[in-house]
């Protein structure tokens, strides 16, 4: 889910408005968490590095980059939070952690025959969830928080061109799933 | 399967698709017509990523950062330390808080007698401006024919005040307290800025205009609400519907206070413009507030009832064609007769004054 009333909240915050400043963490905490996780594989860890960089985000809230550029900007600090992390890393690395997806159904005004159905949704949300982790991070980077190939690429340390393969890996994927879909709802 | 296909597909998705591949795109999936209907499908999933970090620890985040501490705006208090936490002295700074913060609520309830607000009203005549400073530490300047209605101390949730006139707003910075003001045309809601709203009964249009930070204008129509939100150096202006300006032209209906809103069923004109600089840093709708009169390609009609408000005089134009006549130009806090003279040099005209009353021949 984007953030449609980001430009606003970030003109809260430059405020001082401390209960949009909350809003912001909450939307984006998970998902930076999460980053954070897979590269310092340890979610005590990742949550000082979560904290490290809003405390900085409070701190510069007067001088916030625009709403565009807002995202790439907490993953990049976050990027680079991290790094410092493992320079200087005291805790221990535990078991390696997959983050999952969750499918869930948008409403739309289609027909009937067209709806996904419960089941469907399922297989759809299992589809992406037997992607390669990597694969799966990448799609939700480009897919949920709207970050361009280049960004990822700059924030996985990987090439653009590598986040297009793993963007058409994924899109194959469901493709597949919903043609299972399709040939259901037309039997 | 067309690997080229899913490519262009995420792309797209993604919103990163150029004209050129989605017209490839669209040439792709128009050969495989079930294609299509699958790209309709996938518009109907949202993804989200399965909740790692929870809402708890994110509040503890935030309380880390903005805290419930002593002044949590003051950047020294945003310097976390990294020093070992006491749990039994935080147990005991806690209770110590919790009990005066219950005693103080106490005090406060029986002082405030269940939040019921006391509303004071702030009138300035024609001729005649004003300041004043509001308990919220709002300040405002309160042009000439203006009332202002505010309570003495606002409640816990909002503050909200009422306007008939023109006043420039500069409204302290409160979190989470947003601050209302109420026109007969729109209602501005703002959290912290600086803003000018004009809402004179007797004038065919209200504005609002942005000097700094961002405000929401609601515009109150017959049937809906429409909300705005304007940027700083803009400004919205609102055409009154043409049975309110019948009604004000007419001042045995304006006299009855008639609620004209009733009859009112045409829709209002909105329009949002951007606010221009003059003479190098005058911004037009807001020189008022420091006694500088300014009138662009004005008719003379229109700013005779500017001058008649600024001046406290009743104007009188004989000649209803040179009433049409426009007029430029600017006046930094100068007399009547000054003025006059000045507009004089730029079209001659004769005048006289009789017991504040001007008559232009």
């Amino acid at each position: 889910m984007m953030y449609p009333s980001l430009p606003q909240e970030l003109y809260y915050i430059s405020l001082g408005d401390e209960q949009a400043f909350r809003r912001v963490v909450h939307h984006f905490g998970d998902r930076l968490f999460q980053f954070a996780l897979s590269m310092v594989r340890n979610s005590q860890d990742a949550e000082e590095i979560i904290s490290d960089v809003f405390l900085k985000i409070w701190q510069l809230r007067e001088h916030l980059p625009d709403s565009t550029q807002f995202p790439f900007y907490l993953y990049r600090a976050v990027k680079h939070t991290s790094l410092n992390y493992l320079k200087k890393r005291t805790r221990k690395k535990e078991v390696e952690v997959a983050f999952f997806v969750e499918a869930v159904k948008e409403y739309t005004r289609t027909p009937e025959d067209m709806v996904i159905s419960k089941e469907n949704m399922a297989n759809i949300k299992m589809a992406i969830n037997t992607l390669p982790a990597r694969c799966r991070q990448i799609f939700m980077l480009v897919k949920e928080d709207g970050l361009s190939y280049q960004e990822v690429a700059e924030l996985l340390d990987i090439s653009p061109a590598t986040v297009n393969v793993q963007m058409t890996i994924a899109v194959r994927k469901l493709w597949q799933t919903l043609d299972l879909t399709l040939q259901r709802s037309h039997s | 399967m067309n690997e080229r296909l899913w490519e262009l597909l995420a792309k797209y998705w993604a919103d990163r698709i150029s004209s050129e591949e989605k017209a490839e795109m669209e040439r792709l999936l128009l050969e495989h017509p079930d294609h299509w209907l699958k790209t309709g499908l996938m518009q109907q999933i949202a993804w989200r990523p399965e909740q790692m970090l929870s809402a708890k620890q994110a509040d503890r985040i935030c309380d880390r950062i903005v805290g419930s501490g002593p002044d949590p705006q003051s950047k020294k208090h945003t310097v976390r330390k990294k020093a070992p936490v006491h749990y039994w002295r935080l147990a005991i700074v806690t209770l110590a808080i919790l009990l005066i913060s219950t005693f103080s609520l106490v005090l406060y309830r029986n002082h405030q007698g269940q939040s019921t607000l006391l509303w004071q009203q702030v009138s300035t005549t024609n001729g005649m401006k004003t300041t004043l400073r509001l308990a919220d530490g709002s300040e405002l300047w309160l042009n000439a024919g203006s009332t202002l209605r505010y309570p003495e101390n606002f409640n816990e949730k909002t503050r909200e005040v009422y306007l008939s006139g023109e006043a420039y707003f500069k409204i302290a910075h409160r979190a989470s307290k947003p601050f209302v003001i109420h026109t007969h045309d729109m209602d501005i809601k703002v959290l912290g800025t600086e803003f000018d709203v004009r809402a004179y009964a007797d004038e065919g249009y209200s504005e609002t205009s942005l000097i700094k930070g961002a405000v929401e204008v609601t515009v109150n129509r017959e049937k809906q609400r429409q909300q705005i939100f304007l940027k700083p150096k803009q400004k919205i202006i609102v055409q009154k519907s043409s049975m309110e300006i019948k009604n004000m032209e007419d001042p045995q209906a304006s006299g009855l206070n008639l609620p004209v809103q009733a009859a009112d069923t045409a829709t209002r004109d909105v329009v949002l413009e951007p606010i221009s600089i003059v003479d190098g840093d005058i911004i037009p709708e807001t020189a008022w507030k420091e006694n500088t009169l300014l009138f662009e390609d004005e008719p003379l009609q229109s700013l005779a009832r500017r001058l008649e408000r600024w001046y406290g005089v009743k104007i009188v134009i004989r000649d209803a064609a040179f009433a049409q006549q426009r007029f430029t130009g600017r006046a930094d806090n100068v007399s009547l007769e000054r003025l006059l003279h000045i507009l004089q040099m730029i079209k001659p005209f004769k005048y006289a004054i009789h017991d504040k009353q001007v008559i232009i021949q």
